[in-house]
């Protein structure tokens, strides 16, 4: 009798464990289940929200160059105006390339080393990543445009952009789509909390009028001569 | 002593008759949560298909459109005015300068993959970054490359590379390694360059599989617009020197 008492309180007491051991584990999975879920569900929200705005980015071009073409047509017989339409495409072109001088609202983002700190050009790499980032439309460090082959590189205690030496402080310059220039400064803020880490002085300021030189026109800086275009 | 080992015994079936419960009510719990999560997770996947399909379609409309214009410009072109034919020229010229236009050229094509994974070490130093790509282009362009492009998105003067997770956000979209970054340009200076390149040596100290390799006649595609040309200007407004 003793001894079937002493065995089910064993038994009890065992079960006990073993249910409490199992509550304590599948609260842990639960945890960690939903963790990855909520993860997965924050990684397709931004897919889904990148991919609806690539769309409508896309159906913007498509209008534009519905309009571009319906004029076309419309001018075929009218050689004075689809000499005009022309020279204004051509003119955005040589914008989009650089190689107009340009003004605009936009951020001014100046680095300049505290003592004997290291100041590299992946520094100021950075901060034109993180520019880009933010969508803006021309980039300039110490007025030397930044073109799609524009390197930034240090040599002892200066940059070369371009081909062309430049001494600190560095000023760049962003101008950026005026609907995008607060999230821009705002993500550039940031930039700047991590740069002062690294014994940098950064400063970034919004200004209205910013002025983009064009890129320098003596055959060095925008070749092409080893590009064959395909059609 | 049997009330002793009664009020043991009660408190013993008390404790466990909770414990059950507790347990059946997190199963069902979780159960629920788990149905409820997979269940957006699954109406976001199937609306993220949707909307990647309608860019398809898109972009489809896009090309046709891009390829009437090029029919119009090329019938200008054919005509007898002057003026209209350097223009046309000109525009041409422009596309070449802008990345607008796919071209071929002698290069190097750069094939970059994370290293193979290792227990001991920070997962963190196996994977690429948007920092290393940015190195190579900046050692590329350094070396004179006339043209590049990263999983054959063309590389223009705005264009973003950024890290997100695992993928690197190029352009508008995101790919998974390997990244193939594909220059044109002086193939020796690009070759040399990169295998004295710091990045690439550090790559390599982390087991990052870094490929360089020289080839003939490399295509790099053209940047593809797909967004308004009047909006990437939109900010600038141009000053007469």
């Amino acid at each position: 009798m003793k001894f079937f008492k002493v065995a089910s309180l064993t038994f009890v007491c065992l079960l006990l464990g073993i249910v409490i051991a199992t509550q304590y584990r599948s609260v842990k999975v639960i945890n960690s289940l939903s963790v990855y879920e909520q993860q997965r569900s924050s990684d397709l929200i931004t897919d889904l929200l990148r991919e609806k705005r690539n769309n409508e980015q896309l159906q913007q071009r498509i209008n534009e160059l519905q309009k571009d073409l319906e004029t076309y047509r419309t001018s075929s017989s009218n050689v004075t105006e689809t000499i005009a339409e022309l020279n204004e495409y051509v003119l955005k072109l040589q914008i989009l390339a650089g190689l107009k001088t340009v003004k605009g609202a936009g951020v001014i983002v100046s680095i300049d080393s505290i003592g004997d700190a290291l100041l590299d050009d992946s520094h100021i790499l950075s901060v034109l990543n993180e520019l880009r980032a933010t969508d803006v439309q021309a980039l300039a460090v110490n007025d030397e445009r930044i073109i799609a082959t524009s390197e930034v590189r240090r040599a002892g205690s200066y940059m070369t952009v371009n081909g062309r030496k430049l001494l600190p402080p560095y000023v760049i310059k962003a101008i950026a789509d005026p609907e995008n220039l607060e999230s821009s400064l705002k993500i550039m803020s940031g930039v700047v909390d991590t740069l002062k880490y690294y014994n940098l002085k950064v400063e970034v300021k919004k200004e209205e009028n910013i002025i983009i030189p064009a890129v320098r026109d003596d055959g060095t800086v925008l070749r092409h001569d080893l590009l064959t275009p395909v059609d | 002593m049997a009330t002793r080992s009664k009020s043991i015994l009660f408190v013993i079936f008390l404790l466990f008759g909770m414990v059950i419960t507790m347990q059946l009510r997190s199963i069902l719990l979780a159960q629920q949560q788990k149905s409820k999560e997979q269940t957006s997770i699954q109406s976001l996947s199937t609306e993220l298909e949707q909307v990647k399909t309608e860019g398809l379609e898109l972009q489809e409309n896009l090309r046709m459109l891009e390829e009437e214009m090029e029919e119009i410009i090329k019938r200008f072109d054919s005509g007898d005015n002057p003026t209209l034919n350097e223009l046309v020229k000109t525009r041409k010229n422009m596309q070449l300068i802008n990345g607008f236009t796919s071209v071929r050229g002698d290069g190097v094509v750069i094939t970059l993959n994370d290293a193979p994974a290792r227990t001991e070490v920070d997962p963190n130093e196996l994977i690429i970054h948007d920092s290393d790509i940015t190195a190579i282009l900046n050692d590329l362009k350094a070396a004179g490359a006339q043209a590049l492009a990263i999983n054959d998105e063309r590389i223009i003067a705005t264009s973003k590379q950024l890290c997100t997770g695992p993928t690197i956000l190029i352009n508008k979209s995101r790919y998974p390694v390997p990244y193939i970054i594909k220059a044109i340009g002086d193939q020796e200076a690009l070759y040399s360059a990169l295998e004295q390149s710091e990045s690439v040596f550090i790559m390599r100290i982390y087991n990052i599989r870094v490929d360089i390799r020289k080839e003939k006649d490399i295509l790099v595609p053209r940047f593809k617009v797909y967004e308004s040309i009047d909006k990437m200007i939109s900010g600038m407004e141009v000053v007469d020197k």
